[in-house]
């Protein structure tokens, strides 16, 4: 009259296992679910018991107790609905609980017995095969995402009634086969999605695409500040075009965040593009970097391995902008709630773009701006130090000319520049093996003397721009980790002065301001 | 320590400035006929009636108890912030302030008056200056302090800060001049200035310690500004800009004006312009300034002079600046450095300039071009154009403006040479 079946929970973006066992007892017909359960799951009584019957097998009219162990962890949602079935069907011996053992089980029942899609399968694969489970057992339209994981066999299926049959040796039900070649997934996905936008859209603004390849090119955080109309919007747009592939473990831990958000389409397995996101500045604190009363991960989060890109950054409320300030410098998020502290991992490229001033018409060339000094001072008070600190590209767009736009030259198609990126990517890919670390941007200052020494030229060059454009100390690591990425896009080990040269440009915020 | 002044006479001083209804003028004739404000004070009604000075309203005001307790403080504030007080019969006390119309009764400084009878000059301007009027004020304080002149300004924004900085980077001496007590720094942001001023220069107010910076403040520090100085150079004024009133204090005190023109089309110049049709004198340089004062360099200065006539004809000329940045009597060996690096980048100019810094050099020409621009006109990759571009700021060759807009620097001197 007991029976034990595994199941699986979440808890941030991994998961643990869950033993669902039952217990049915003689006594007044009763349906008792224990194990800290919340709402969602209590509810599961009235789904399993409808699913049970509609499927034509008997639900016990006894009192059953099911309990959901580890009994001290907070289970939510609706996953543990076919576990409990099973568990009850098998304490009733109308399923055979021996061919259960190993077996991992997930999925939510409708009414009528047939399985619905859950969130997490990619997670929970992934813990049990970690914590040695045999098989794991899924809704079919999961099954994809969590074949991906290689060395346990996922079985997805529709109906509790073809899970039933399945175990009681009546159906075979055969595993599925994950995906065999990565870089056969990337090229079909990319071919799939719908088409990007494409750099060769922008006319004109030269000098922010450079500065953009180049952000890409060593994930450096960026600020893109213009004009309205300058198109800064539309080249942060077309910034995934040129983002570099990404590598079968980054694809894992982004398509692990998107499974456990739900955002997982079911027709994508694995997620093989870096994530590209825009939240709008009317983002709360918890949509930005993560929270609720069970914690999901926040934009920050979401954009983990990829881009996120602050339009208007200085709309942005000023907390909020704080708030990114230990991300940034971490590539993790802290999430502390009463009953667990979570972490998210966000390792983001941050992209942000701003007017120049409250009116926008600072860089104009045949406009006048409006602002007093005053204004423009509090306009750029709200990026506070701090956030600015984080920051190693700061670009200036102007207005495009009529020229540049009415122009038959053909840009540069974002193709081309993706390779470029990905070329300068590798190199250091290669260089950082075994570093921890895979991209100039996240150098840290011990490690600056060792990979980003410049040449002589370039050192005298360097002491005397600070000498002579009063740059600020906190400049000087951001000129040396941006040069370092300009010299790998050049293909030279050594950093030269023009490197140097063209990485101080990028610096105009530090200069001192008369 | 507190100096007998200070313990005895002061108080009685600040108590005079600080009574509301009670202007320079009036105190001044008070002081004429009491001689010392702590006479005034002892007066009492009967002697201040009998004075026949003041109407019966002042009267209630300079005999009540409150102004007088309020003074005491004031002269803790002071002695905590570090500001001296220098009253009107105080022989150390400017002399062309005096002369004014309604000079302050006590000046409060932080920082240290030159004793000497150094001449100064005022450099004002808007607040709201254009890069131009930036560089212009720059430029012109920096010849001017070189010389050995006092630059006198106001620590606001814009102009005044720059001709402050420009002073200051060649070891030159000036004076702000604020509309606030001297506890307060105003604009805020000019903290490290104000500091910078105070102890190579001074700064000066006619507001007791914790005067809030009013605007009805300013228009009367200008009197001050134009007072202290011999001449008063505005670099940029639009119609309405505080600057001009300025410029009408030294016209009414007798002191020379001097305006620096600029295009026609600017706001920011429509003052400064009127000016000139006006009478004022155009001011392109430091030396349109000094020739007014029939200025009798002194010794050092002269031979400064010429050495760096003698090396502009060896270089086929340097541009004026240059004779100027020479000019500096303080420092022979200073001077001579800062010739020496304008030199070699004139050298560079003509011989060693890159083809492709030449042809960046050229293709800017007078224009203000963006950086886009400048690498598609010059067929370059727009990093390597971004990165000659740098190198030649460096040099001092071309500067770059917000929005990476470049353009020529003029004052290098190197024009010529190219052209």
């Amino acid at each position: 009259m007991l029976s034990r079946i595994i199941s699986c929970g979440l808890h941030g973006i991994d998961g643990y296992i869950v033993e669902v066992e039952s217990y049915i007892s003689g006594g007044l017909p009763d349906f008792d679910i224990v194990g800290l359960a919340d709402a969602a799951v209590r509810e599961s009584k009235e789904r399993v018991r409808a699913a049970i019957k509609n499927s034509g097998f008997e639900f016990a009219r006894r009192r059953i107790t099911v309990n959901l162990a580890p009994a001290n962890m907070r289970k939510e949602g609706s996953i543990y609905d076919l576990s409990i079935a099973l568990a009850i069907l098998a304490a009733t011996g109308q399923v055979s609980l021996p061919a259960t053992a190993g077996m991992v089980f997930l999925g939510e029942l409708s009414l009528d017995g047939g399985i619905r899609k859950i969130d997490g399968a990619l997670s929970m694969a992934l813990c049990a095969k970690s914590t040695g489970q045999r098989g794991i057992l899924l809704p079919a339209q999961n099954s994809g995402e969590a074949a991906v994981v290689k060395g346990i066999d996922v079985y997805g299926a529709a109906s509790l009634i073809e899970v039933i049959d399945f175990l009681n040796g009546d159906l075979c039900l055969e595993p599925c086969a994950g995906i065999c070649d990565f870089d056969m997934l990337q090229k079909d996905n990319d071919a799939a999605g719908s088409p990007k936008p494409d750099f060769s859209d922008v006319k004109g603004q030269n000098g922010v695409k450079r500065a953009l390849e180049i952000a890409a090119s060593g994930s450096h955080n960026c600020l893109m500040i213009g004009p309205p109309g300058s198109g800064k919007s539309m080249l942060a747009g077309r910034l995934p075009g040129i983002l570099p592939d990404m590598t079968f473990e980054e694809a894992l831990e982004v398509t692990k965040i998107y499974s456990i958000s739900g955002l997982l389409p079911s027709n994508i397995p694995l997620i093989t593009q870096r994530p590209f996101r825009s939240p709008h500045h009317s983002v709360t604190q918890a949509g930005l970097i993560g929270g609720g009363k069970y914690p999901k991960p926040g934009e920050i989060s979401l954009a983990h391995n990829g881009v996120l890109f602050l339009d208007e950054v200085t709309e942005y409320g000023g907390s909020l902008l704080e708030t990114l300030r230990q991300p940034l410098e971490e590539g993790k998020v802290h999430i502390a709630r009463l009953n667990a502290t979570l972490t998210f991992p966000a390792s983001v490229t941050l992209i942000c773009a701003a007017n120049p001033c409250r009116c926008g018409n600072r860089f104009e060339k045949n406009k006048k701006c409006t602002c007093t000094p005053g204004q423009l001072r509090d306009y750029m008070n709200r990026l506070s130090g701090p956030l600015l600190d984080r920051i190693d590209i700061h670009i200036e767009a102007a207005s495009v000319v009529y020229d540049d736009l009415s122009g038959q030259g053909m840009a540069e198609s974002s193709a081309v520049i993706r390779k470029r990126v990905n070329r300068a990517r590798k190199i250091q890919t290669l260089r950082y093996y075994g570093t921890g670390i895979y991209s100039n941007s996240q150098l840290t200052p011990s490690m600056l003397d060792k990979y980003c020494r410049p040449c002589l030229k370039g050192e005298k060059l360097l002491k005397r721009a600070f000498d002579k454009l009063g740059l600020s100390a906190r400049a000087y690591g951001r000129i040396l980790k941006v040069s370092r990425t300009i010299a790998d896009m050049d293909d030279c080990e050594e950093i030269q002065a023009a490197h140097i040269a063209e990485a101080i440009q990028y610096r105009t915020l530090d200069r001192r301001a008369i | 320590m507190k100096t007998d002044f200070e313990q005895e006479e002061l108080p009685y001083w600040l108590w005079l400035v600080s009574l509301p209804g009670i202007g320079p003028v009036k105190a001044l004739q008070m002081i004429g006929f009491f001689e010392t404000p702590r006479r005034i004070w002892e007066a009492g009604r009967r002697g201040l009636a009998d004075a026949g000075i003041i109407n019966e309203d002042e009267l209630n005001t300079l005999t009540s108890v409150t102004y007088m307790e309020k003074a005491y403080k004031h002269v803790e504030t002071m002695h905590k912030h570090g500001i001296r007080a220098l009253t009107v019969n105080n022989s150390s006390y400017p002399f062309g302030l005096r002369r004014i119309k309604a000079p302050p009764i006590v000046l409060f400084i932080k920082g240290r008056l030159s004793s000497g009878a150094g001449l100064g000059i005022a450099v004002v301007g808007s607040r709201k200056a254009t890069d131009y009027g930036i560089k212009a004020a720059g430029v012109i304080a920096e010849s001017l302090a070189s010389a050995g002149v006092i630059i006198i300004s106001g620590l606001a924004r814009g102009v005044d800060s720059a001709a402050h900085r420009g002073a200051l980077e060649v070891g030159g001496k000036t004076y702000a001049v604020m509309g606030c007590g001297l506890d307060i720094v105003y604009p805020a942001e000019n903290k490290e200035l104000y500091e910078e001023i105070a102890s190579k220069g001074a700064v000066i107010s006619e507001f007791l310690p914790g005067t809030i910076p009013q605007s009805c403040n300013f228009p009367m520090r200008n009197r001050i500004i134009s007072g202290l100085s011999s001449g008063v150079v505005v670099v940029e004024a639009g119609r309405k800009s505080g600057a001009l009133i300025t410029a009408d204090h030294a016209l009414e005190q007798g002191k020379e004006v001097f305006a620096v023109p600029g295009n026609i089309f600017s706001k920011m110049s429509e003052g400064t312009n009127r000016l000139i049709s006006q009478g004022a004198k155009l001011t392109a340089s430091a030396a349109d300034v000094l020739d007014e004062f029939g200025m009798t360099y002194d010794a050092t200065g002269i031979s400064v002079i010429k050495a760096g006539n003698d090396r502009e004809d060896k270089n086929a000329g340097c541009g004026e600046e240059y004779i100027e940045g020479g000019g500096e009597a303080g420092s022979a060996a200073e001077a001579e450095s800062r010739s020496g690096l304008l030199n070699d980048a004139a050298i560079r100019c003509k011989s060693n300039m890159e083809t492709d810094e030449y042809l960046l050099y050229r293709f800017i020409s007078d224009k203000t071009v963006h950086l886009d621009e400048i690498a598609a006109g010059c067929g370059l990759e727009i990093q390597d154009a971004a990165a000659k571009l740098f190198l030649m700021e460096i040099s001092g060759l071309v500067e770059q403006l917000p929005g990476r807009f470049y353009k020529v620097n003029k004052s290098c001197g190197c024009v010529q040479l190219i052209n």
